[in-house]
């Protein structure tokens, strides 16, 4: 799905949410459960430059971590608190190698300032898992569909694998350099942000059904002096849904 | 309470352990080497056998690009369908049949060669075996024979995220078995701080935690020992009295070099090499990589003081190469430790000999005429101060090549040596301007028999003028140069004349004509390099030479109070006699030396024979034959009984190349008296 469609995807879904919000019906369940898959949906990029020394001189490499569209896991639940707002929580596990594109000045090994040029492309981990707090207003539309909005803070976890170095193979007199890989290190943080999105539930049964559910996150990482990501985004999600 | 083990069950729990987790085995391996007829037919023979069951397999068969009608074929050796790592021969084939065999086979091999790890588990297993990630094709299963018996094994690489390694593991249980880097150097790069204070990369290898001056990134073998002082032990080192050993070596603690003295010294001959290779596609100083042994604090900066002249002209206030010397009677070059501030004049400090470019490199191109034209360095001969030029002309090539051009320190210039002192230049020799530093820039000028460094100036101003062109302050003639931008051309041309076309006993003469010659083979003839060499001999006043010669110096000559050999004392006067051929060699027949007395009138003349190489033995060996180009030289003591002035001269008979007679004489020489 692309980033574009999946925004008309959330934008429609919202306009139908204001649309039955006139005429509120009553949910009278005592809470609710869900679980399927996650999709990452927007695919973005964080560069980083660092410089590492290298033959006794600095080296410039510059790296570019492309976030592409990575698969998932969501599980959640809550329970209904007042009328139909329920609190719940969901947790989400997106993990996913990037793709990191390397750029970098490696420096000669025996004369200062004649670096060479190397590129190239590395496999680098990235594994998110994020715990969402939501206050949901559930909506019964019919009998058999359900729409929900929910919102919240998160406390978001990333686990990313940082470029700190190049490998090269080179051989004398070393006025080339030939991209080998990278020396890389996974470096783990946490930060709080926030969530926002909608679910529209079919009911099959009368407490069962399935459900897709559109979800924006958002949380800033630095990961090093040097660079910082963001971590979440919009995430489409489709699966089990049970209330009780 | 748990109950014990069945004791039939224990003994096969003990004997799954006892039980070799690899699979090993023994045979034998055999060199082969087969170059006599008979030898070579029982191995063919063999050899033949061994194609048709598949037990060697053709690797490769390439034809002879050398001898015509030849063909060398390589074989790896197989057990079982499985390669054998290290079991491979060559063959060497003409029309006729098998002419040669060499190589090793592996015989009596007992090895199942059935794996129990799969190609995907083989492949894990190469990468873990070298903490990193498998890499290149899938794992090759090998016969491995290992000192204590043969493997059967995968062979591997992997990236450990530095370096690509090759990896063997037991084919049975994934157990590393050998693993060995695919990048052919060890070496890693230190920082340094050189004599200027200025930063340099090092290039050196750890050894024991700490780190020593031995070049692992370059092909050839660049070691820089630190003698600390002990001058005994150099001299020894030097005389192949002692060897070196690893605790000579120069070493650093970390990786950050502060000894200035290692630092340039090790840096430079680097530099060096990078320069041969660079410019003239050169592979080190023989062009075979040959090692290169730098020597450092061969005495003690404090005992300067109370050491002998000779040893301070030699150890501090010098560097110097020795083509026979060292490790392996290879060559090695030594660099003096200098003199503190105040030793050698006022205010004037002379820095270790290794802080200057441009002396390094001097040195260590006297490492490669000594491989190449062996310019000999006696006395008397041209071929000592062309030997000392090409050094100059080198040295000062490297920095130019490697520094940025300008007149401090760590500048390229043409004043060789500048380096070696503050204030700059107390050592120096000028290859722009000789007089500036007292030497000749016309041939002129030169002092037959002197100091070859002074003479060298003659041929390194030519180098110079062909480059930045100019006028000869002596001649007054104008060189057109090639200009700086170019300055490689005339580099290449002197190189080609040193290194490929120059024989041992070289002149001037000789210089000119192999450096036209090489700026025809390299930029074609009646170019603007082959002009500019031209020119620029024609300004230093060295001609080819088209008739035979002969000098006598000094002329005119002043008496010294002594005597010649047996010759009572009085006024004695030494000359230096040098023929030269021309066109044409020379068999000299016969000389006649004769001395006048003061009123002019014939005193005395000795005619002579054959014995013309007992006496003109001093730039180069004794012999009758002057080879065309080339110089014969002599020194004489001569004396007038009776007399206390009045001349000399000497004539000299030859037949030349076509067997005429040719006749040629000194200039009569003025012997004055005494004063």
């Amino acid at each position: 799905m692309t980033r574009a469609s999946s925004l008309i995807f959330a934008i429609a879904l919202t306009a139908a949410a204001a649309r039955t919000s006139a005429q509120p019906a009553a949910w009278t369940d005592h809470g609710y459960v869900s679980a399927g898959a996650d999709v990452r949906v927007v695919a973005t990029n964080f560069g980083d430059v660092i410089h590492p020394i290298d033959f006794a001189e600095a080296a410039v490499v510059n790296t570019t971590y492309k976030m592409r569209i990575a698969p998932g896991i969501e599980i959640g639940g809550g329970a209904r608190v007042w009328r139909n707002l329920a609190i719940g929580a969901a947790a989400t596990w997106v993990s996913r190698p990037d793709a990191g594109s390397v750029d970098a000045q490696v420096p000669h090994p025996f004369v200062f300032g004649k670096p060479r040029a190397v590129s190239g492309d590395a496999s680098l981990g990235r594994h998110e898992t994020a715990v969402h707090v939501q206050a949901v207003w559930m909506m019964p539309l019919t009998a058999r569909w359900q729409l929900a909005v929910a919102g919240g803070p998160s406390w978001v976890s990333l686990r990313q694998d940082l470029v700190d170095d190049v490998t090269v193979t080179q051989t004398y007199p070393y006025d080339t350099a030939t991209y080998a890989g990278v020396h890389s290190q996974r470096v783990s943080k946490s930060r709080a942000g926030f969530n926002a999105g909608v679910d529209a539930t079919y009911l099959f049964r009368p407490r069962v059904g399935v459900g897709v559910s559109a979800a924006f996150s958002r949380a800033r990482i630095p990961l090093s002096p040097s660079a910082s990501t963001d971590v979440g985004g919009l995430h489409v999600n489709g699966g089990l849904r049970v209330r009780f | 309470m748990r109950k014990p083990l069945p004791r039939a069950l224990l003994v096969c729990v003990l004997v799954a352990i006892a039980r070799p987790a690899m699979l090993l085995a023994q045979g034998k391996p055999v060199a082969l080497a087969a170059t006599r007829a008979d030898d070579v037919r029982v191995w063919d023979q063999q050899i033949d056998r061994m194609i048709r069951s598949r037990e060697l397999r053709v690797r490769e068969s390439v034809r002879d690009t050398m001898t015509p009608g030849r063909v060398h074929e390589r074989f790896d050796q197989y057990f079982g369908g499985v390669r054998i790592v290290g079991g491979d021969i060559t063959r060497q084939t003409d029309a006729t049949g098998t002419i040669s065999a060499f190589g090793m086979l592996h015989t009596d091999i007992d090895l199942g060669t059935t794996p129990r790890l799969s190609v995907g588990e083989a492949r894990e297993a190469v990468g873990a075996a070298a903490s990193g990630d498998p890499s290149g094709a899938d794992p090759e299963l090998v016969v491995l024979p290992l000192a204590d018996g043969y493997h059967l094994a995968y062979f591997g690489q992997a990236f450990d995220g530095v370096e690509i390694l090759n990896v063997f593991v037991d084919a049975s249980s994934g157990a590393l078995l050998r693993k060995y880097s695919d990048f052919l150097s060890d070496g890693l790069i230190a920082s340094g701080v050189g004599a200027y204070g200025d930063q340099k990369k090092v290039s050196v290898k750890p050894l024991g935690g700490a780190f020593v001056a031995d070049d692992g990134l370059r092909p050839a073998a660049i070691t820089t020992y630190d003698m600390k002082g002990n001058l005994a032990r150099l001299t020894s080192v030097l005389n192949r009295v002692t060897s070196v050993t690893p605790g000579d070596i120069a070493s650093n603690a970390s990786d950050t070099w502060t000894d200035s003295t290692v630092v340039d010294g090790h840096v430079y001959a680097g530099w060096y090499y990078d320069y041969l290779f660079r410019r003239f596609g050169r592979n080190g100083l023989d062009n075979s990589n040959l090692r290169m042994p730098v020597f450092t604090h061969p005495a003690r900066l404090e005992d300067i003081g109370t050491a002998p002249p000779n040893v301070v002209g030699t150890y501090y206030l010098n560097a110097f190469s020795c083509g026979t010397c060292g490790p392996d009677g290879r060559g090695a070059v030594v660099f003096g430790e200098g003199a503190p501030r105040g030793y050698v004049g006022a205010g004037i400090e002379v820095k270790p000999f290794s802080a200057a470019l441009d002396v390094v490199a001097h040195e260590l191109t006297h490492n490669v005429t000594a491989v190449t034209a062996r310019l000999n360095g006696f006395p008397y001969s041209e071929a000592g101060a062309l030997n000392e030029g090409f050094s100059d002309i080198f040295g000062t090539s490297t920095a130019f090549f490697h520094e940025p051009v300008g007149s401090g320190p760590l500048q390229a210039s043409y004043m060789q040596g500048r380096d070696l002192s503050v204030p700059a230049g107390v050592f120096g020799r000028s290859l722009s301007n000789p007089a500036s530093t007292r030497d000749p820039d016309h041939y002129s000028l030169r002092v037959i028999g002197g100091d070859p460094h002074y003479n060298s100036t003659i041929a390194s101003h030519a180098f110079y003028l062909a480059i930045e062109g100019g006028i000869n302050r002596t001649s007054g003639q104008t060189v057109q140069g090639v200009g700086a931008a170019n300055r490689e051309q005339i580099e290449r041309v002197f190189f080609r004349a040193l290194t490929t076309m120059l024989p041992s006993s070289s002149t001037f003469a000789l210089t000119r004509a192999t450096t036209i010659q090489a700026a025809r083979d390299l930029y074609g003839a009646g170019g603007a390099v082959e002009r500019a060499v031209t020119q620029a001999w024609d300004a230093v006043g060295v001609q080819p030479r088209e008739a035979p010669t002969a000098t006598m110096l000094p002329n005119p000559a002043k008496a010294r109070s002594g005597q010649c050999g047996a010759v009572p004392g009085g006024p004695v006067w030494d000359l230096s006699v040098t023929v030269s051929a021309g066109v044409s060699s020379l068999r000299i027949t016969g000389w006649d030396a004769d001395s006048f007395d003061h009123t002019g009138a014939l005193e005395r003349s000795v005619r002579t024979g054959i014995d013309f190489g007992q006496s003109f033995n001093q730039c180069g060996p004794g012999s009758d034959r002057v080879v065309a180009q080339t110089d014969a030289c002599a020194a004489f003591c001569v004396f007038l009984p009776g007399d206390r002035s009045g001349s000399a001269q000497i004539t000299f008979r030859a037949t030349d190349d076509a067997g005429r007679a040719v006749t040629f004489s000194t200039p009569r020489v003025t012997l004055v008296p005494p004063q």
